[in-house]
């Protein structure tokens, strides 16, 4: 009987000192981090023009909270009236989005958005050009075509909107994997508000992200 | 310690025989026992290799369960436990300190099983297990009554090893065979 319960305690001994191990080295995130992709100052000096009106796809303007700012990299602010979890920190609005769709680039940095819903309801619609990516697909390894095509890439990641958590998780399987994706960023109002505003929708299978 | 022997004749009654030797499972039960461990300890390597793999995916589901408060001890849980489920299942497939292995297992899967009704209490039904990331055994819709069914089999597997023990074809049977003079 001692020696059952010895080796019993040896077995978990071994998995909890390899746990602290594990703990110590541990990059599991509690909550998301600060945005970096919101909180640094665009490099390029601002041009003379006054902003006149909502922009266009030119790449040369920017967008803070569907306004136009005067500045040569897209300048990205949390919306207003964002949850007060640190997701928000990672949300922009549709125009916000949609101008990163039209110019397909952020900074010197191609766009990729991301659909982090079930593959189901991604064949329904998606995000024209949108990779398909749930949350569970990061079970275990990650996805191959994630390693191909995010790393040195701004990503956006939608799902159903605002109260819909999977974006959330995506964008943070997507940190911890640490291949050098992001800028991170969140479509706040989701599918449902991208379809709303009648911006571009398609049907089906995957497009062009292969395994 | 008295032992029969010290009496002038063999032991003839059952009060001289003493306890009676575990009774040795035929060449089937066996291989009963084998295919029992290799599948028993096979599932957990494999869950504990996934959750080593994405320690993140595995703290959102403790996270998700919402059977502590506390960050410290889910954190201690995301990076203990698949290492023991690893060791234990490692041990369990290979034979080696089955029945401790097996009660390791056994005592695990009664937490799981726990858990598992805590967050059907809490209104948590259909939560992903992630207890094999992206493969299932039996039950495909998540944190259910299936699961703590599916959970209740292996826990009487798990059960079933504790008493029988490894069986012939294990290392501890021949760890224990005495070397030939």
């Amino acid at each position: 009987m001692e020696r059952f319960v010895l080796r019993v305690l040896v077995v978990i001994l071994l998995g909890t000192t390899l746990g602290f191990w594990g703990m110590a080295h541990s990059k599991v995130m509690w909550k998301l981090p600060e945005n970096p992709g919101l909180t640094h100052t665009p490099p390029t000096p601002a041009p003379k023009q006054a902003p006149t009106g909502p922009t266009g796809p030119t790449g040369s303007t920017a967008v803070t909270g569907g306004q136009v700012a005067p500045t040569g990299k897209p300048e990205i602010k949390p919306t207003a009236a964002a949850p007060s979890d640190a997701a928000s920190d990672y949300f922009i609005s549709l125009e916000q989005a949609k101008q990163m769709w039209d110019t397909k680039k952020y900074g010197d940095k191609d766009v990729i958005f991301v659909d982090a819903r079930e593959y189901v309801e991604y064949q329904e619609g998606h995000i024209a050009g949108a990779m398909s990516c749930p949350k569970r697909r990061f079970d275990g390894a990650a996805p191959k075509y994630v390693r191909n095509y995010l790393p040195g890439n701004a990503v956006v990641v939608y799902c159903h909107g605002q109260d819909c958590t999977d974006s959330e998780a995506v964008v943070k399987r997507l940190i911890a994997l640490n291949l050098n994706i992001g800028p991170l960023f969140i479509i706040k109002d989701g599918i449902p508000g991208w379809e709303k505003a009648g911006y571009p929708i398609n049907k089906g299978d995957s497009e062009g992200f292969v395994n | 310690m008295s032992s029969p022997a010290a009496t002038d004749h063999p032991p003839t009654t059952p009060g001289e025989l003493g306890p009676p030797p575990p009774k040795s499972v035929g060449s089937l039960g066996s291989f009963i026992l084998l295919t029992l461990r290799i599948g028993l300890g096979g599932i957990f390597c494999l869950a504990a290799t996934l959750k080593l793999m994405n320690p993140q995916t595995f703290w959102e589901a403790i996270n998700a369960f919402k059977a502590t408060n506390s960050e410290e001890m889910k954190l201690m849980g995301t990076h203990t436990l698949p290492w023991i489920e690893l060791f234990a299942g490692l041990a369990l497939a290979l034979g080696f300190w089955t029945r401790e292995a097996a009660f390791i297992i056994g005592s695990l899967l009664l937490v799981f099983i726990w858990a598992v009704i805590n967050a059907i209490h809490k209104d948590l039904g259909g939560l992903p297990c992630s207890c094999l990331g992206y493969w299932h055994l039996v039950c495909t819709d998540g944190v259910g009554w299936c699961k703590v069914r599916e959970n209740g089999v292996l826990t009487a597997i798990a059960a079933t090893l504790v008493v029988t023990g490894g069986g012939s074809l294990s290392l501890d049977r021949l760890l224990c065979r005495p070397s030939p003079r």
